[in-house]
């Protein structure tokens, strides 16, 4: 379908074109800057994304030591048994957050696990080691979903302006042309249609 | 000496021989996988052993190792001349009593099922005649209230803290302090000559054990050192407080006495895991200069059965290591493996 079916020809309709195409090119304008904000924030979030990864893996390989050296030393069921005296379960809230109109997930840890027994010296450093990482873990997880939407939300960014700056502005422009030709034809027209009329009425006179 | 105790020192002798060496441990660790593991233990004086292949291998593994540890306690308790195998009996069946009460008390803290709580327990009882009642019980002071009328009653009085923190720490430390208490009562039947050795492990046992205790104090305010520390031998409240509150902990460790010194070395380095090795290895060395001392009397017997409780621990850990596919230097680290 051609971009000028369904247009109509009109001063009215000309000025409202030019008033549309004045809002697009200032919303893609916009969008650019979205996209370009996305861009960067995209690029730093996952230099950090790396380094927080490869932290967490340190982390949960000193826990996994941790746990494996508790596992050795006091065989599976006195850590299961052990295990039983954690009090509470790790409970967690899920809220949406909105940046740059990007939701993500944000999570906030409600109640946290707590020992109550007695634990052995090797089974209490395996779980202040992995005490310490659940918060960590979290957050590399809220952080990844974040980056996660953040380049979901740029590639559909990037689209947009790609097509109204491909598609819907040169449509725009060509149908104002378009109106524009199609009334400097119908003024010219109009002229000729008046001079013919003035010249056959100066005639008769 | 009397005859008694000759024939029991005899047959002890022949039973230390059959404990694992340490190559067959290392070949052991070795293996592949689990079943290479259970293959290779069929050349050893274990044998042939049948064992469920599931998912919880090495836990079923472990009951066994444990069933046989308890069988060698039985055997050489049954021979022993009264007062030694009284003793004897005390020394290891309250110990692993007192394990099962700790494992009871969490399963009801945690409101496990009964299958659950029974399951974990080990088949080794010395005053509870019978465990089913305690676990059947409504909840946790209901168990401590059964207990009332045993060694055991002074857990009572620590409902209360346990209601105040709603924590089962004062209930187990209290049964350790029960144990270390009657443990120590109970020497006084032995010959003089024999009560060195026994004092001597279960005050190194309860002193490492307190410095373990107070460095899980520490950075923590307000701690009761009469409350957490009942006893003490080697190693005094104020070491422990040092323990507790000293910016440096490398520096407090280093101004204990030896043998602490050495066993708690691995704390400075973050290895904490090793000082459980470091502390076996420490009743391995008390348990053979004893021996080495007297060889035909009650310090053999004693010996025996403290390296046969460190060839269990260590043939656990070997079976859930092999599970998890570990490597064999890995699973020797923690491992205490004779070294002779």
């Amino acid at each position: 379908m051609s971009a000028t079916s369904g247009v109509r020809p009109t001063k009215g309709y000309l000025m409202e074109t030019k008033r549309r195409i004045q809002t697009v090119e200032r919303g893609t304008e916009f969008l650019k800057l979205k996209r370009d904000q996305l861009a960067k924030d995209l690029t730093e979030s996952l230099d950090v994304l790396k380094g927080r990864r490869g932290l967490l893996l340190n982390n949960l390989q000193e826990a996994y030591g941790a746990l494996t050296a508790a596992y050795l030393s006091l065989g599976p069921m006195e850590v299961q048994s052990q295990t039983k005296s954690i009090k509470n379960t790790l409970d967690l809230d899920v809220l949406p957050r909105s940046v740059m109109g990007v939701v993500y997930p944000s999570i906030r840890i409600k109640e946290r696990p707590e020992i109550a027994a007695e634990l052995d010296i090797t089974l209490a450093h395996a779980a202040e080691k992995v005490y310490e990482i659940i918060e960590e873990l979290i957050r590399l997880a809220e952080f990844e979903e974040r980056v996660s939407r953040i380049a979901e939300e740029l590639g559909s960014t990037s689209r947009k302006v790609n097509a109204l700056e491909n598609m819907v502005i040169p449509d725009m422009r060509y149908i104002i042309k378009f109106i524009e030709d199609k009334l400097d034809e119908e003024s010219m027209e109009e002229l000729v249609r008046m001079k013919l009329i003035g010249g056959a009425k100066s005639s008769q006179k | 000496m009397n005859l008694g105790t000759d024939y029991v020192v005899l047959r002890t002798h022949a039973r230390i021989a059959d404990l694992l060496n340490k190559e067959q441990m290392q070949r052991l660790a070795d293996a592949s996988d689990i079943n290479e593991f259970i293959q290779r233990l069929k050349d050893t004086p274990y044998g042939e052993i049948e064992v469920e292949r599931d998912d919880k291998i090495a836990i079923n593994l472990e009951k066994i190792f444990t069933k046989k540890f308890t069988e060698r306690i039985e055997e050489i308790v049954k021979i022993t001349p009264a007062k030694m195998g009284e003793f004897l009996h005390a020394y290891f069946d309250f110990r692993f009593e007192v394990l099962n009460l700790k494992r009871i008390l969490r399963g009801k803290f945690t409101e496990s099922s009964i299958e659950e709580i029974a399951d974990s327990l080990i088949p080794i009882s010395y005053i509870i005649r019978d465990y089913g009642a305690l676990i059947g019980s409504g909840n946790l002071e209901d168990v401590v209230k059964q207990l009332g009328n045993t060694a055991y009653r002074s857990l009572i009085d620590k409902l209360e803290l346990y209601k105040e923190y709603d924590a089962l720490w004062p209930l187990e430390l209290e049964l350790n302090y029960i144990y270390a208490r009657n443990i120590l009562r109970l020497t006084e039947s032995l010959p003089a000559k024999d009560r060195h050795i026994v004092n001597s492990l279960v005050k190194y046992e309860t002193d490492v054990e307190n410095v373990l205790i107070a460095i899980k104090r520490r950075g923590k305010s307000e701690v009761d050192l009469d409350e957490i520390f009942p006893v003490t031998y080697g190693i005094d409240k104020d070491d422990l407080k040092q323990i507790i509150e000293a910016e440096s902990l490398a520096k407090a460790i280093d101004g204990l006495d030896e043998p602490y010194k050495s066993v708690l070395e691995p704390i400075k380095t973050g290895d904490i895991a090793l000082v459980r090795a470091m502390l076996r290895k420490g009743k391995y060395d008390a348990a053979t200069k004893a021996r080495a001392g007297n060889q035909f009397g009650f310090n053999v017997i004693l010996a025996f059965l403290v390296y046969s409780e460190i060839e269990k621990d260590n043939l656990v850990g070997l079976a859930w290591g092999e599970v998890q596919g570990l490597s064999a230097e890995h699973l020797l680290k923690y491992i205490v493996i004779p070294w002779d």
